[in-house]
């Protein structure tokens, strides 16, 4: 199964780090960021499976393609920063990695404020006074 | 899931730390250094590309244009 190479991937590029860590730290970091790498491009397989039934769900139930593109671009946004956060957190650069999440935490907003609008829009619609009072 | 990446980097790491050993002992200081960070300018090119087919693949999974 999927998930036994996942483990003895990680392992192994664990076991590899500890003997680089100690002599060439900077390499280190380097052989991490790509053990992430492939190891998120293993599991991306499976991520378009689920988004392609996420989209074919969203067309049968004929929701604005707007709503579910918005909501994968947040999806992806969080996981590419949390990706690039933890990896500049295991060099020991924090104040690097917080400042990563703030970037991907305002983007995240400003992707969500459209919908929140729209929301308003519909809400203010459905009270009895209508649009205006 | 090629894991021929991660030995490839691994390699390359305990090759250069071992030389740089070496090379400390026989007091040349120099060129040990160029030896540690010509290891690291390879390993970063090699990196760099993993991650810019990453990025490629993650704007294609979550449509990030």
């Amino acid at each position: 199964m999927e998930v036994l190479q996942i483990v003895g991937f990680g392992l192994i590029a664990t076991v590899l780090l500890v003997i680089l860590r100690k002599q060439r730290p900077e390499m280190a970091v380097q052989l991490s960021i790509a053990a992430g790498v492939i190891l998120f491009l293993f599991i991306l397989t499976k991520v378009t499976a689920v988004v392609q039934v996420l989209d074919d769900l969203a067309n049968r139930a004929q929701i604005n393609r707007y709503y579910l593109t918005t909501l994968l671009k947040i999806v992806g946004i969080a996981y590419v920063a949390e990706f690039g956060a933890q990896i500049c957190r295991d060099a020991g650069e924090g104040a690097i990695a917080s400042k990563v999440e703030l970037g991907a935490k305002v983007l995240v907003l400003v992707l969500a404020l459209p919908i929140v609008l729209a929301l308003m829009e519909s809400l203010i619609n459905l009270l009895p006074g209508g649009a205006s009072p | 899931m090629d894991i021929t990446q991660i030995f490839q980097i691994a390699g390359i790491g305990i090759f250069v730390a071992v030389f740089y050993a070496i090379l400390k002992e026989a007091k040349r200081e120099e060129l040990a250094q160029l030896l540690a960070i010509s290891g690291v300018a390879l390993v970063t090119l090699m990196v760099i590309r993993l991650i810019s087919g990453l990025f490629n693949e993650v704007r294609a999974v979550f449509f990030l244009q």
